[in-house]
């Protein structure tokens, strides 16, 4: 019977093999292997305990703010290792593991998941996909943004480039989180898109995203411009997630069911 | 073409302000049945007229530019952000406040002027970029077009179909039939057909949270099944909700029925499946080459 007490069991050797493998994906010219395995092993560990937690909560561990996290940190295990294989940035590890770390060291601080229910408007076949579906879409997001901050230190265009291909996958299932997510509330509330707090920052968010891809298209854009649009984007997700919680609007949401 | 676009533009939201002033928000009932349909078909229309008649008039070229694309998503993105930002009142309770921020409409900013005219110049942009890409074969073209279109319907039946999108909720007593449902603004309506509350029952978590509910009410006698997620669709468009239910008594008395009558439901439907279509290949598909992002590369 795994439990939120175990977490850290899971937690720490995780973190501790994406670390080891961010060390030595940061000095190997290349791609190393032994970084690429580290940081599998690291990221199946997480699996593992989202697998057993799931069969111990009896439900999809993806309600509280604490289980969201616990999705990001793996799909930013996911999504720093896929960028490396792909591009071979030899820094992405160091930054996908900061953040994947931070937010699992979050949950071992602030434990949010010990509540086993799951409130009515939450048992729908759109639960499981709405959510997983935003988590990864974020995840990539957030490698972009990572981009995007070194870029504008320091530009090269494969930065730019690498950026288009985060943002086009991390948009593709933003778009697919987002409309599966109008479907449901169409089922739940009667309405597909009702201006929500939290609709209204996915809204700025998927559009601002948008935007930065048909600069890329149709126009020669500023890289540094570019580089603040995916920040700008970024934050705005980050609003999105949990910092509309905290805004007075929040009250009005109907997406009061993760601020515990 | 890029000067005609930002004059376009700047004029258009120039306009906006000038009637969000004026006039206060738009009417909105304006585009209730049968005008809505009368709309869409002229939009569609003018939007194929222009751009296979008039495809070298100076307006059809401009809303054709790239400018014109980041102008109307700009729009978007800056309107998003007004309602974000600002709490949204009812409109009674918009129209009470003072103050520059109210005299533009941020109070109520889904039916001011200004969200409505953006609305109104990133349909017609993205109308007149679908049905020039959409005829043309080429790479990404079903990507393009599913994206584009679903978005158009998408956004169309949700902004002109709002007009004749109606809420009402009613109590459902065990005791006796009722037909007597409210508006949001709390307008009486009488239902043509009453609702009786047959059976209840709730499931529970072992801590005592709910798990589930269920009710079984008469509609005009006929037995009709609710639970949460799971409405029940008397006809085109109307959709029956179980909203919440007398939690004061072990035995609930009554229940309240959510009525969401929404003519254009299947429309919007249509769109988003299109654009959930248009996203898959978005992923499969990747970024095309960008020339300014080659030719920098090189």
């Amino acid at each position: 019977m795994i439990t939120w007490d175990n977490f850290y069991l899971f937690a720490i050797p995780a973190i501790i093999l994406w670390g080891a493998g961010a060390a030595l994906a940061l000095f190997h010219n290349g791609r190393s292997r032994a970084a690429i395995y580290l940081t599998l092993v690291g990221t199946l560990l997480f699996a593992a305990y989202i697998i057993c937690f799931w069969i111990s909560l009896q439900r999809p561990p993806l309600r509280t703010m604490g289980e969201t996290r616990l999705w990001y940190s793996f799909f930013m295990g996911v999504s720093g290792l896929v960028t490396y294989i792909r591009w071979k940035y030899r820094w992405i590890l160091s930054f996908s593991t900061v953040v994947g770390g931070v937010f699992a060291l979050l949950n071992m601080l602030k434990p949010e998941i010990h509540d086993h229910t799951l409130m009515p408007a939450l048992q729908s076949f759109w639960f499981v996909p709405h959510v997983t579906v935003y988590m990864f879409s974020y995840s990539v997001l957030g490698c972009a943004f990572i981009l995007a901050c070194a870029g504008m230190f320091r530009h090269k265009e494969t930065y730019l480039a690498a950026a288009d291909k985060l943002v086009y996958t991390g948009v593709a299932f933003l778009t697919i989180g987002m409309l599966t997510g109008a479907i449901w509330a169409k089922a739940a509330w009667g309405h597909y898109w009702s201006w929500d707090p939290k609709e209204t920052w996915a809204a700025v968010t998927w559009a601002g995203y948008l935007l930065y891809m048909h600069l890329r298209i149709l126009h020669r854009t500023a890289p540094r411009a570019l580089y603040g649009i995916l920040i700008a984007s970024f934050l705005s997700l980050q609003i999105c997630w949990y910092g509309v919680n905290y805004m007075p609007s929040a009250r009005q949401s109907v997406h009061l069911y993760n601020r515990t | 073409m890029k000067l005609t676009a930002n004059i376009l533009y700047i004029s258009m939201l120039i306009l906006s302000v000038a009637a969000q002033c004026l006039f206060g928000n738009f009417p909105a009932e304006f585009f209730a049945f049968p005008m809505d349909i009368i709309t869409a078909l002229l939009w569609i229309a003018l939007i194929w007229y222009g751009y296979r008649e008039c495809s070298t008039n100076p307006i059809i070229r401009a809303m054709l530019t790239p400018s014109a694309t980041w102008w109307a998503i700009g729009w978007f993105i800056a309107g998003s952000l007004v309602i974000g930002l600002f709490p949204q009142l009812t409109p009674s309770e918009a129209a009470a406040r003072e103050g520059v921020f109210a005299a533009l409409g941020c109070y109520d900013f889904m039916t001011s002027w200004i969200f409505v005219a953006g609305l109104f110049m990133l349909l017609t942009n993205l109308g007149l970029i679908t049905v020039r890409r959409g005829f043309k074969a080429g790479k990404n073209r079903w990507r393009f077009t599913l994206n584009h279109a679903g978005l158009w319907i998408a956004l169309f039946a949700g902004f002109v179909g709002s007009a004749s999108e109606q809420t009402l909720r009613v109590q459902v007593f065990r005791a006796e039939p009722n037909n007597e449902a409210y508006t949001a603004q709390g307008k009486l309506q009488y239902l043509d057909k009453p609702l009786q509350l047959a059976d209840f029952r709730t499931e529970y978590y072992d801590n005592g949270v709910p798990r589930n509910f269920f009710a079984e009410i008469l509609l005009d006698g006929k037995p009709v099944h609710l639970e949460v997620n799971a409405p029940y669709s008397e006809r085109w468009g109307e959709d029956y909700y179980l909203a919440s239910y007398d939690t004061m008594s072990p035995e609930p008395r009554y229940c309240v029925v959510q009525i969401v009558r929404e003519p254009m439901k299947y429309i919007m439907l249509a769109g988003i499946i299109m654009m959930l279509s248009g996203g898959f290949l978005l992923f499969l598909s990747g970024p095309g080459k960008s020339r300014y992002a080659d030719a920098a590369a090189t």
